[in-house]
């Protein structure tokens, strides 16, 4: 070949062959190359590191001014190879300055100020921010450090050397936020009736950032929504309130015995042995204890081992109970604080609900190895911490709550404390993926959901309930591979969009035993340990040997949505080469041909043509019969048949049905292809056709389907497994597809909140 | 403060009512609203289905003061239930048009027909006009909830004779024309 005609071909078949490739192209450029940290397989390598942060910590909280103060050392281990000048720490607190960038980069327009309560809005002063006075070596030498904004660093007299710690103390103060006014996933909510607190404290301290061969420091600012970046370590921390609160945090109590009573200590120790909630303080006791008010201090104090954060809650409103569950051979204390107001959805189910949530995690990620799990009741939101977290779900002051509220209760608590396994205990970088912990948590959510109750109506995790999201203009959606801060639409794009993505991979694309088993691989291999995307990504094609990379790249790394029609059915069946029968078909086929309306009128209209006065004009064409199986016709069949092998002819007489169909992939995302035949008796037979059909054409392909019996309709994604966003055209025949309104005007019925009409009820019968 | 040389803030009207934003903590709050819109030509007639997030709608509702209890206990109340609905329709207008920027005066007169509250925790509300003959297309504007979250992102999906079109609605792009030929 010379290189003239070598060139010519390598230009038309380097395009093609880049074309092809497009969607099914290998990850190997957006994904980071290997090491020795990271292994090709997405398993820790065999130089694996992460940094240890030890805390010990007095925290006091001031119930009279709402401030917090507190003083910590930190035992900082540098277990990296690199000699480190400087430690960074975090200080998320600071993200409430008046002047933080949290504030300044809110987008705003005049017409955002249209009522004085926007501007009295946007002037609203809160002193809020960590206070820091002082940070010192642990032999009373100063400190260097600067603060820039939302991070802090503190500057080393010599470098850290590799597998060397230090150890520092800070001490500051800050102003509790009014949750309610202010906002935050932390501070406090006043009950105005009673004038009581209650403290839910977390980002309360000055934190390490992790450094790590994946990104260094991570020190990128907290602006509000990419979450926190911690390294693992102990803590001990000793919180002194009022002496009538309940405090509750993450870790084991130490001194039960200096601030319980001895009944409480009883039913504490009767709900270690009770696989049903205990109560350690009852409604009636929290209510008598909110009532009169300790101002002398308690003391309460925390052990927690290899975690990532700290946080706790007080009030002398809690109410409190307690069950035990069994994880492998591990008793873990399940636990729930709740105020009055909490009741009496929390006593019903918040302790129930935790058990559940981590037994069920445990099943699909890795077992829950911490001692206790805690949900604390906080109106408005739902936040989580190692250990413990802070969820809403209140019903109304009357009591009665709709089965909304309940399930949001519920799914917020389920949520919440899956939290623990994603990212309390597989560690991602919260700041950098918000799905990494929120997209996978809200997949196990959607499947303890449905353990917990059959037909549970998650929010999230089927695929058709992401199709409203995903279709229109692409602009606006955002990849989920996308920094947590520049998410369009976080809750549908870090939450429902990868829940969606795994369901479908564990439902349709790998089946639920490989899925199963390689994402309990990648939550076993990264347990209490940072991993990073590919992490996940390679260790779920690891494990399982299905190569995901189109995958990953089509909703991961693209904002296509998925949309494939039926473009169009042909239908074949075999030629016997018998005349009697083929001319048969022929024939009938022939007769059932639309006629023209001027034919039937003319038949009608025109009383004799000419040819039909007249024998003379019809010739032998006039005159012949073509559906006549004449003697040539007999004897070419018979050579036929001389000619063909017995099993052949059989096939042949078989009835066989051919349907080719056409499909276009309209939206872009190339997903499997599963197609319900509904055949003339009524039967069905679904066939699925893996995504690779899509390798080489990405924008329409065909197929042949052979059968026994005649197809009356076909319908592509029967089971709603892809998110398809245009059903409309999924069917053949076109099948109408009632929209939502009609769906509504089919089942219109009266509604009322079922337990205020029950109360309703009761009250009128008493009368 | 000046708007510009000759515009100053007083030129807009001023509505009492207290609002703390405290939203963008809500890890859990949706920012999404979609309608499905069908129209059917033969008989002239919008049928509408406005899905939202409950608890975004309610929060909503609540802290600008336009409803004094829970939006299921609202839209039991006929007066609640009204106010809820002229929140809608001013914020969801939908006009016959022959271009993006050629449109008729008048609105289609939206009739309220009911509302339905899921469990996995949205809220359909449904609305129909009928009379309204479309020219060359449609005009929509669709900021509901816009100048309260700034991140909210609103979606249409309108079937016109088995056909459908989507649009987005942003803060910064609110109507939005839609040819059906």
């Amino acid at each position: 070949m010379n290189t003239k005609s070598f060139l010519f071909l390598f230009s038309v078949i380097v395009p093609i062959f880049l074309f092809s490739q497009k969607k099914f192209a290998q990850l190997d450029h957006e994904l980071p190359t290997a090491n020795t940290y990271r292994t090709a397989s997405g398993a820790p390598g065999h130089e694996y590191y992460q940094q240890k942060a030890d805390y010990k910590m007095k925290i006091t909280i001031d119930d009279k001014a709402q401030k917090l103060y507190g003083v910590e050392t930190i035992t900082y281990t540098n277990n990296s190879p690199d000699k480190l000048a400087y430690l960074w720490l975090q200080l998320d607190q600071n993200y409430l300055n008046q002047n933080s960038d949290s504030k300044l980069i809110e987008i705003e327009k005049m017409e955002d100020f249209r009522s004085i309560d926007d501007i009295q809005k946007r002037m609203f002063f809160y002193d809020g921010g960590f206070k820091i006075e002082e940070i010192k070596s642990l032999t009373g030498g100063k400190m260097n450090y600067s603060i820039n904004k939302t991070m802090m660093r503190i500057d080393l007299d010599k470098p850290l050397l590799p597998n060397t710690s230090i150890s520092f103390q800070i001490s500051w103060w800050y102003n509790i936020n009014d949750r309610m006014a202010v906002g935050g996933r932390s501070g406090y909510e006043h009950f105005p009736k009673e004038d009581n607190y209650l403290y839910t404290i977390a980002q309360h301290f000055p934190r390490m950032c992790v450094y790590n061969d994946v990104t260094g420091w991570q020190n990128k600012q907290f602006l509000g929504r990419g979450e926190f970046t911690l390294p693992f370590g102990d803590y001990e921390v000793s919180i002194t309130v009022p002496a009538d609160h309940v405090v509750a945090a993450t870790g084991e109590c130490q001194n039960y015995s200096n601030v319980l009573t001895a009944e409480q200590r009883s039913r504490l120790e009767q709900a270690k042995k009770s696989d049903t909630p205990i109560l350690i303080i009852t409604q009636k006791e929290a209510e008598l204890t909110e009532k009169n008010k300790l101002t002398n201090p308690k003391t309460w104090i925390f052990k927690a081992v290899n975690v990532r954060d700290f946080a706790f809650a007080s009030s002398r409103k809690f109410m409190w109970d307690a069950q035990n569950v069994k994880i492998g051979e591990k008793n873990v204390l399940c636990m729930s604080y709740y105020p009055k107001e909490g009741n009496p959805l929390w006593e019903r189910y918040s302790t129930k609900l935790v058990a559940h949530t981590i037994k069920t995690y445990s099943k699909y990620t890795t077992n829950y190895t911490y001692p206790v799990a805690i949900s604390v009741h906080s109106k408005s939101i739902g936040m989580e911490y190692p250990m413990i977290c802070f969820n809403g779900g209140r019903p109304e002051e009357d009591g009665t709550y709709t089965e909304n509220e309940k399930y949001g209760m519920w799914g917020v608590i389920i949520h919440e404390v899956g939290h623990n396994f994603f990212p309390m205990i597989i560690n991602s970088d919260e700041r950098q993926w918000t799905w990494m912990d929120e997209g996978l948590n809200t997949f196990v959510q959607y499947l303890t959901e449905q353990e917990w109750e059959r037909g549970y109506p998650s929010r999230r995790g089927p695929a058709h309930l992401i199709a409203d999201y995903m279709r229109g203009d692409k602009k606006t959606i955002s990849p989920i591979m996308t920094n947590s801060e520049s998410l369009f639409q976080f809750g549908n794009n870090a939450y429902g969009k990868p829940a969606t993505a795994l369901n479908i991979l564990r439902e349709t694309i790998m089946g639920r035993e490989l899925f199963d088993f390689a994402f309990k691989t990648y939550c076993e291999r990264w347990k209490f340990k940072h991993p990073s995307p590919a992490d996940f990504f390679r260790s779920m094609e690891d494990a399982s040997a299905v190569d995901l990379d189109w995958f990953w790249r089509g909703w991961f790394y693209g904002t296509d949505p998925v949309d494939i029609s039926i473009d169009d059915v042909k239908w074949y069946q075999l030629n016997t080469q018998n005349p009697q029968t083929e001319k048969g078909v022929k024939k009938t086929e022939n007769e059932s041909k639309d006629v023209h309306i001027g034919v039937e009128r003319n038949k009608l209209s025109i009383q004799q043509t000419v040819n039909e006065k007249d024998n003379l004009i019809n010739d032998f064409y006039a005159k012949r019969n073509l559906y006549f199986v004449d003697t040539i016709d007999k004897i070419e069949y018979t050579a036929f048949l001389n000619k063909i092998d017995k099993s052949d002819l059989e096939f042949l007489n078989s009835n066989k049905q051919f349907y080719e169909i056409g499909f276009k992939n309209i939206g872009g995302l190339v997903m499997p292809l599963i197609i319900e035949f509904t055949f003339v008796d009524d039967s069905k037979e679904v066939v699925r056709i893996p995504a690779e059909i899509w390798r080489m054409y990405e924008d329409q392909v065909s197929k042949v389907f052979i059968f026994d019996k005649l197809v009356k309709s076909i319908r592509l994604d029967p089971f709603l497994e892809t998110g398809d966003t245009d059903l409309l055209n999924n069917s053949w025949p076109q099948t109408a597809i009632p929209s939502r309104f009609q769906l509504f005007k089919q089942q219109q019925s009266v509604r009322e909140n079922p337990m205020q009409r029950n109360k309703r009820v009761d009250e009128l019968n008493k009368n | 403060m000046k708007k510009s040389a000759d515009h100053f803030l007083g030129k807009y009207s001023i509505s009492i009512f207290f609002v703390f934003i405290c939203s963008i903590f809500q890890a859990h709050d949706s920012y999404f609203s979609f309608a499905e819109i069908e129209y059917i030509a033969e008989k002239e007639k919008v049928e509408i289905t406005l899905v939202i997030t409950a608890h975004d709608f309610e929060d909503y509702l609540l802290k600008s003061k336009k409803i004094s209890s829970p939006l299921e206990n609202a839209l039991t109340d006929s007066l609640e239930t009204t106010i809820i609905c002229k929140e809608i329709q001013s914020h969801f207008v939908l006009k016959s048009a022959l271009s993006s920027s050629n449109f008729t005066t008048n609105e289609f007169n939206l009739i309220y027909e009911g509302y339905q509250l899921l469990l996995n925790g949205e809220i359909e509300f449904y609305f129909s006009a009928v009379n309204v003959p479309i020219q060359k297309g449609i005009s929509i504007h669709f900021d509901l909830m816009m100048d309260y979250f700034p991140l909210q992102q609103n979606k249409i999906t309108f079937t016109y004779l088995d056909k459908k079109r989507t649009c987005v609605f942003l803060p910064n792009s609110r109507n939005q024309f839609i040819e059906i030929n």
